[in-house]
């Protein structure tokens, strides 16, 4: 386990966020849209909030997830690095070619605070995180070989860092039949969810801009300038549409809408932090020690709001006799800590093998931003609760040396 | 089925059975090019104006100069040599007569002079015994006072010589160019005598020259010495540049102001120094005549240009110049003119040799190492970080002059370029002269192995610079224009190990 957790902190860091609204939807590689129900249906489709009879209760900390990734080395290769006592140009060759157009490095991690949902009604609270960011490819060639290059530039989309925390008190009611649905068009069920959400902190990066440029004329300038917004303390709100449908008594489709008039508004305590550190026409011949200046400025700002963009999602779900498949599609309207502008297409299949044993498979399929992602979990359920284990691997089919990221979800909720 | 449970369960744990090693940095290396240089080096920065100056064409010239004073002159002194000479006076009759005022063995013609010091001596005797009260006065009228009145004197009885000083009397009238060659006397008189009867004997003499503070006349043949104090020149030699130059040519600008307001003629020799080696030449004119220098100059100073024979005496390139045996003589071709005891007669002069020389093969040596202190953390990373350094140099040289640098390297300051066991290693770079190289000159390559560079993890390295010019065939001449440069640009490429960061 410390070898595991050495791992996730070897991941951590920066690269384009995956949303993980809940633990379980870790077991199906977020292929989860139209298996949530109870409490769950209140991040995933609160259409799905039903008159079954049942009462669902969430426990403090009892549905927690973590993930850290890269999109770069996998374990393997982070073995074979940090065991050399020297690094060959074959190696710094091995190093670039996995490090493709730059680093890229995410965490998430989320937990409940509470939930109950009873008839078509839920309410629950959770805490969230996020970190991501990115390091150009050329930082990374310049720490192998040196300045090698006359020039190098760095723009914030290579170089970025950000970070947000919040927690969410989560209102939803669904199970409502959408009139005038003429036959034979089976029936619509809808459901709605609105968020109130406390920021904890907000970073993100406004600008970033470097540049390293070495000629016998000019000498050696470079210029590395960034600048960290800040804020502490927020409140916000968002709102969730969802729909679905029995299209058969095997098949189900459904869409919800995320983040409806999202929106975190940072008021507390609001900084910019501005770092620049810069040297102009260096010559070894008129060096000296204030070759370089350092600039560090902290300026408080005006509040700010972080924009939770809308991310639509759809899904269909056939149901067998052995298993259940299911196929999400997921779709931001523009790139945040924690939307991606990317489509992602996940499927997943559920069986029983048992009657109290559920194992679950999922894969996310890999897109320009994120690698393949599989998933597999097993639960077990009892009159009363339900719980699982759920481990995720990045890039690589089977958790293990070649696994680029690492993913772990575990949970368990009473119900009667 | 329960074996796929099983199955699925080692799935779970396979990531936790993995191993995952600690993290250690690995040791790798890094090439970085580090700017070095961009520097025009202008000859102009050369020029310091005190022993390099440039003229108004950018040529540049060595230079030193001095300054040349008379001695202070000594009153101008006359010896008219009037003895004994007697003249009747006749009673109650008044005359003038004249005595001789000669300058026999003199070499001037006093015309006006203002006495510093001198005496006449005057004796009345032979009183006719008839003379009963009698009275005789003369006014010496070449002899006046400073309010111009004569020299006056009166008698009622004999007496024996009387000594006149004579201080703060003149002689003559100002600015009256008519020399004096005799003094006039006014005699008048009264006694019991019938009228124009001998009543006493004047006696007139000047045995002791007479000196003048402001003499005004003409003279045949005087001299004036300078001091030889103030007309030596030590010559400082910049960077050590003659030891590898010869130069062409050069001139000597004296500039003279005149106090006098006679002019006079220039005599002297100069006599250069170096080690054992010594040239005289005499200061003459390039036609071989002594210079003449103008009368009364002091706000207009005669400038001469002295190019005879100077090449001579450059080109031993002196440390040691003296301008010796100087004197100014005022002659018959002076003229009219006025002389004080307070004037001097002072030169200002400068040697100017112009940047027109030949190269000699030979190298001059930086009498002084330079000490390169390096603290104890670049020690510290040279030695355990630097594998290896190289510096890419390229240079533009303008300058017609090429040489090859030698820098010796040691941790000691007491260095031996003739004694491998005083130094380190040696690195050479060569630039050709702008007349082989008119364009960007790619430098040799300095490497600087690991062993090299182990001499950079001590505290202190020394440096010693010994640069060899290229023989030149013909004569160089160096310029200080916009354009007279060497132009350096350059890198240090190096080789850097990654570890213990």
């Amino acid at each position: 386990m410390k070898n595991l957790l050495l791992f996730l902190c070897l991941c951590l860091g920066l690269a384009p966020l995956l949303a993980m609204p809940t633990a379980k939807s870790i077991f199906y590689a977020d292929s989860y849209m139209l298996r949530a129900y109870g409490v769950e249906a209140n991040y995933w489709n609160p259409a799905k909030l039903s008159n079954d009879g049942r009462t669902e209760i969430w426990l403090p900390l009892s549905n927690t997830a973590i993930y850290a990734s890269n999109n770069s080395l996998d374990l393997d290769t982070y073995n074979y690095f940090v065991s050399r006592d020297t690094l060959f140009a074959r190696d710094k060759i091995r190093l670039l070619d996995k490090i493709d157009g730059g680093l890229r490095l995410s965490s998430n991690g989320t937990t409940s605070i509470f939930g109950f949902a009873r008839e078509n009604v839920a309410i629950s609270a959770s805490a969230k995180i996020y970190v991501k960011g990115a390091l150009a490819e050329d930082y990374v060639k310049i720490l192998l070989y040196g300045n090698t290059e006359d020039s190098y530039e760095f723009v914030r989309s290579d170089t970025n860092f950000s970070s947000l925390a919040y927690t969410d008190i989560t209102y939803g009611v669904g199970d409502f039949t959408l009139p005038f649905i003429p036959e034979p068009v089976p029936a619509i069920k809808a459901g709605f969810s609105v968020s109130l959400l406390t920021g904890i902190y907000s970073i993100d990066t406004q600008e970033y801009n470097g540049h390293i440029t070495n000629s016998l004329d000019d000498g050696l300038s470079a210029r590395q300038e960034i600048k960290l917004r800040a804020g502490l303390g927020g409140l916000g709100f968002k709102g969730m549409l969802g729909l679905y449908s029995e299209i058969t008594p095997d098949f189900e489709a459904g869409i919800t809408l995320d983040n409806i008039a999202g929106f975190l508004h940072w008021g507390l305590k609001t900084e910019m932090e501005c770092f620049c550190i810069s040297a102009d026409s260096v010559f070894v011949s008129n060096i000296n020690e204030d070759f370089f200046v350092q600039e560090t400025e902290r300026i408080d700002i005006d509040p700010f709001t972080s924009s939770l963009p809308p991310q639509l999602r759809l899904a269909a779900m056939y149901k067998h006799k052995y298993a259940v498949v299911s196929a999400d599609w997921v779709h931001g309207f523009k790139e945040t800590a924690s939307t991606s502008a990317i489509g992602t297409l996940s499927l997943a299949a559920s069986f029983l093998p048992l009657k109290a044993v559920g194992l679950s498979w999922g894969i996310s399929l890999p897109n320009s931003r994120n690698p393949v992602r599989v998933s597999y979990g097993i639960d077990f359920k009892t009159k009363i609760n339900n719980f699982g284990l759920a481990v995720q691997s990045y890039d690589s089919l089977l958790p293990g040396y070649k696994s680029k990221g690492v993913s772990l979800g575990l949970f368990a909720n009473l119900g009667f | 089925m329960k074996c796929k449970v099983l199955l699925l369960l080692g799935v779970l744990l396979l990531l936790g059975a993995c191993k995952i090693n600690k993290p250690s940095l690995p040791v790798w290396d890094v090439d970085l090019k580090i700017p070095l240089i961009n520097e025009h080096y202008y000859v102009s920065d050369l020029v310091d104006s005190v022993h390099i100056v440039v003229d108004g064409d950018n040529l540049v010239y060595l230079t030193t100069e001095g300054d040349l004073e008379t001695n202070v002159l000594e009153p101008v002194a006359l010896h008219p040599n009037i003895s004994e000479t007697s003249l009747p006076v006749l009673s109650g009759f008044n005359a003038v007569q004249t005595i001789a005022f000669g300058e026999s063995q003199d070499s001037a013609t006093l015309s006006y002079g203002e006495v510093a010091s001198g005496e006449i001596k005057i004796r009345v005797g032979n009183i006719h015994p008839d003379a009963g009260n009698w009275l005789v006065e003369l006014d010496v009228l070449t002899i006046s006072d400073a309010q111009g009145n004569p020299l006056h004197l009166k008698y009622t009885k004999a007496s024996s010589w009387q000594s006149i000083d004579l201080r703060s009397y003149r002689f003559g009238i100002l600015d009256n160019d008519v020399p004096i060659h005799q003094l006039d006397v006014q005699f008048t008189s009264s006694s019991a005598l019938p009228e124009g009867s001998t009543l006493a004997e004047v006696s007139f003499e000047i045995s002791q020259p007479i000196e003048f503070h402001l003499f005004q006349g003409r003279f045949s043949n005087y001299e004036i010495l300078a001091t030889d104090s103030a007309s030596n020149l030590d010559i400082e030699y910049p960077h050590h540049l003659d030891e590898a130059i010869t130069l062409s040519d050069a001139y000597v600008d004296i500039a003279v102001s005149n106090q006098m307001s006679f002019s006079c003629e220039f005599e002297g020799f100069f006599k250069a120094t170096r080690g054992d080696t010594e040239i005289i030449i005499p200061i003459l004119d390039d036609n071989g005549n002594k210079y003449r220098i103008e009368a009364a100059t002091v706000d207009n100073p005669t400038h001469l240009r002295f190019t005879n024979r100077i090449a001579e005496l450059i080109q031993i390139m002196p440390d040691f110049i003296e301008v010796v045996n100087v004197k100014f003589t005022i002659d018959s071709a002076s003229g009219f003119g006025t002389i004080r005891d307070t004037d001097v007669i002072c030169a200002h002069y400068i040697v100017l040799a112009p940047f027109r020389f030949l190269l000699n093969e030979s190298s001059i040596i930086m009498d002084d190492p330079t000490r390169i202190s390096i603290s104890a953390e670049n020690q510290e990373r040279i030695s355990k970080n630097v594998l290896e350094a190289a510096f890419s140099l390229k240079a533009l040289n303008n300058i017609p002059v090429g040489a090859a640098a030698f820098a010796y390297f040691a941790n000691n300051e007491n260095i031996d370029i003739n004694d491998p066991m005083t130094y380190s290693f040696i690195k050479q770079v060569t630039l050709g002269s702008s007349l082989t190289h008119p364009d960007w000159q790619e430098l040799e390559l300095l490497n600087l192995s690991q062993s090299e560079l182990d001499l950079f993890s001590a505290p202190e390295v020394y440096l010693r610079w010994v640069f060899h010019f290229e023989e030149s065939s013909d004569l160089v001449e160096i310029y200080a224009g916009p354009n007279d440069f060497i132009w350096i640009k350059g890198q240090i490429l190096a080789s850097l190990r990654v570890k213990d960061l």
